[in-house]
């Protein structure tokens, strides 16, 4: 993802920072004859998210998945793999004809607490999106 | 009776203008609601959608703003009534918005940012980092005590004996550590030995035998209780065996822990984006006040409007009625002092009328009275010259009759003469009375005054006459063959003035009067004009100083002028000449 530096982020979450990196699923079914014309059909959509910070108290990174759970990392390097990607998440079935996942991934190097939230609105500078990928499923 | 009624045009709009209000007022409140929503859940705003919205509603107020400001400056530049006290009344209106709306603006940041230096204070920021330095310190304790324990010899005699001399090992263990909430014993298999204190405390023997030796992960459980826990091995004569030492931290601990943190986070995050955060609670109070204010400047154009209303309506009936129109009344429903002013007014203008229709039978018996005395004098000016000759025809019959041949020939010359002069009298003055209703039809002004100009081409070597001032595509509605007459009396009535000679300019110009667009001709002479003192009998009929004149000539036109709706008047200047205007309704009616 460009825009998403590993060491700024580093030590965002050291200096005692949360970031978060919403993935957009969505699942398509590919339209035929001139329904292409309407776009294809939206089949699923779902925004999981994944918060990571420092822990003080175990001195580790503290990953929290998008089912709530959470895992501790003493290292970097595994904590920020895990932390950018998208893990064991359930995409329901729709067959296999014509049918299309997009992915994009929004990090937010800066999590905001309430009522600091609004700055979200104003400050772009600390959001990054990449481009929507396309994973056909044969 | 024509009259003016308030028109429930603006009312429906000002309706539609509540109606948008209470709108606006629905929507910042849901807006704002789901902001809050959004801060406290700790989602993002959803920002793009408010500013989308919020500039989409300015700029829709702005438009209908910017068209009623250029309507009133229009209307302004046109000399529409009511347009100067209007844009005072929109002043007002805008300086009250400001009065109430700026102090409330700074007042609300001014709070905030009140409210945030008081809440994260340095003071908050001691409390916050000594109170989390505190509980890692408590933390940390715990951490020592538990790894200390684990591999403490002492302690591992304890535990060895514990199996076999149980419940007083684990009292002793707990007088060296009072930190210990409680101990589990394993075989080496997994196999659970021993088990003493808190039973909350225990682990399953599974995730007991897969964990490493050493310090455990905390587990935090569904109760909020959370647990550190250390793993030791040691071997006797028994065997193999790994025993667990656990300690409680207090209940909702990770939960505090966390929320510290987390405010933690939040303080350090403010003290990283003060400014920018105060200049976004103004933007966003600006999203919402914003076009609440040009709402109530868009309010406040409507309200001028009825204000006004009442003072425009009555400056177009006094218009009108200075214009001759004494049918107009003012129509009001309501019950207001200006209402009372209009009724007022009616009544004003209905007592005028009566005046002026008493007034106008007056003028009409007097009149007549004075063409009566006119025409009577006229009619007896020429019966003495015939008396006179028919008297001098007995006489000299009588007297002298061979003589009388000689004076037969000149007296009867004279008696036709004031017969046929009396013949003309009678017939023009047939003709005035009797003047037709014009039959108006488009025509084009010049080519009238160029026909009415050609009948006096014998006069062309004397007086000089210029049709440069009128446009050549000018045209009237007017019945041609009175408005030629119009111009011939005029001619004629010029030529009079300049016996010697001179010039004759035709003029024509629009003008606006009111409402009415009228098109101002001008004919002016350079004749030897008319005293002051003759000024308010140049149209009466039967007035002249010509010899040979009627005086019906300047009457005939002032009453064909007035038959087209115009008006007629004159300037003039002894010895410099004579300029008559004439206003004719430009528009068709």
């Amino acid at each position: 993802m460009s825009g998403l530096e590993e060491t700024d982020l580093r030590q965002h979450i050291l200096g005692g920072f949360r970031s978060r990196i919403q993935f957009r699923v969505r699942v398509y079914r590919e339209n035929s004859g001139i329904l292409p014309l309407l776009g294809d059909d939206m089949l699923f959509e779902a925004h999981p998210e994944q918060t990571g910070r420092w822990d003080p108290f175990s001195s580790s990174y503290e990953l929290r998945f998008h089912d709530g759970s959470r895992r501790y990392f003493s290292g970097w390097e595994a904590f920020y793999r895990d932390f950018t990607e998208l893990r064991n998440f359930p995409v329901p079935e729709f067959g296999s004809s014509g049918i299309y996942i997009l992915v994009q991934a929004r990090f937010q190097k800066m999590v905001f607490n309430p009522p600091l939230n609004i700055l979200s609105v104003f400050l772009n500078r600390y959001a990054v999106a990449s481009p929507w990928f396309r994973l056909d499923r044969e | 009776m024509k009259g003016m009624r308030r028109p429930t045009g603006s009312l429906t709009v000002l309706l539609g203008l509540v109606l948008l209000y209470i709108l606006l007022i629905a929507l910042v409140l849901v807006f704002s609601s789901r902001i809050l929503l959004d801060l406290s859940m700790n989602r993002a705003v959803a920002g793009g959608l408010i500013a989308a919205l919020a500039v989409i509603f300015s700029l829709v107020l702005l438009w209908a703003i910017g068209i009623n400001v250029f309507q009133l400056f229009r209307a302004g530049s046109s000399g529409k009534p009511g347009v100067r006290f209007k844009f005072r009344l929109m002043l007002f209106f805008l300086v009250v918005i400001l009065l109430s709306s700026i102090p409330q603006a700074v007042l609300s940041v001014n709070f905030i940012n009140t409210s945030m230096r008081t809440w994260f204070s340095s003071r908050t920021a001691d409390a916050l980092r000594g109170g989390l330095a505190v509980a890692m310190e408590y933390y940390g304790e715990k951490i020592t005590n538990l790894q200390t324990l684990s591999r403490n010899k002492f302690v591992l005699s304890l535990i060895e004996e514990a199996d076999a001399a149980g419940k007083q090992a684990w009292e002793s263990l707990r007088l060296a550590s009072p930190d210990l909430d409680c101990l589990q014993i394993f075989a080496a298999d997994g196999k659970k030995i021993f088990a003493a204190g808190n039973p909350a405390g225990f682990i399953e023997e599974e995730f007991a035998l897969s964990a490493a030796e050493g310090l455990l992960s905390r587990e935090t459980r569904t109760d909020g209780a959370s647990i550190l826990r250390a793993k030791k091995s040691y071997e006797n004569r028994r065997g193999r065996f790994f025993a667990v030492f656990s300690v409680i931290l207090p209940r909702e601990f990770d939960r505090y822990a966390e929320e510290l943190t987390s405010t933690l986070e939040t303080f350090n995050q403010l003290d990283r984006s003060r400014t920018v955060f105060l200049l976004a609670v103004t933007i966003l109070y600006g999203f919402f006040s914003f076009p609440l204010m040009l709402l109530a400047i868009l309010v406040s154009f409507l309200l001028s409007d009825e204000i006004i209303r009442p003072i425009v309506n009555l400056e177009e009936a006094t218009r009108k009625v200075a214009e001759g129109d004494f049918s107009y009344r003012i129509l009001s429903r309501s019950r207001d002092e200006l209402s009372l002013l209009a009724g007022s007014f009616n009544r004003m203008i209905s007592e005028l009328e009566k005046s002026r229709l008493k007034i106008l039978q007056t003028e009409k018996v007097a009149a007549w009275q004075e063409i009566a005395q006119r025409l009577a004098h006229e009619i007896k000016n020429p019966l003495t010259p015939i008396k006179l000759s028919a008297q001098r025809l007995l006489k000299r019959y009588r007297e002298s009759p061979g003589d009388f041949e000689r004076v037969l020939d000149s007296s009867v010359d004279s008696i036709i003469r004031e017969v046929d002069n009396l013949d003309k009298l009678l017939t023009e003055f047939r003709n005035f009375s009797r003047l037709p209703a014009p039959q108006k039809k488009p025509a084009l002004l010049k080519t009238l005054i160029q026909e009415a100009a050609s009948t006096y081409a014998h006069l062309a070597e004397k007086i000089t006459i210029h049709l440069e001032g009128i446009p050549e595509d000018l045209s009237l509605s007017v019945d041609p063959a009175q408005m030629r007459q119009v111009f011939a009396n005029l001619i004629t009535n010029a030529a009079d003035a300049m016996p010697g000679g001179g010039s004759l300019r035709f003029r024509a110009d629009l003008v606006k009067k009111g409402d009415t667009k009228y098109c101002r001709i001008q004919v002016e002479d350079t004749g030897e004009g008319i005293g002051r003192e003759r000024f308010s009998q140049v149209f009466n009929p039967y007035y002249t100083t010509k010899s040979n004149g009627t005086g019906l000539g300047l009457s005939v036109v002032e009453r064909i002028v007035f038959d087209h709706k115009g008006q007629i008047w004159f300037e003039s200047e002894p010895g410099v000449g004579t300029t008559f205007f004439i206003d004719l309704p430009a528009e068709n009616p």
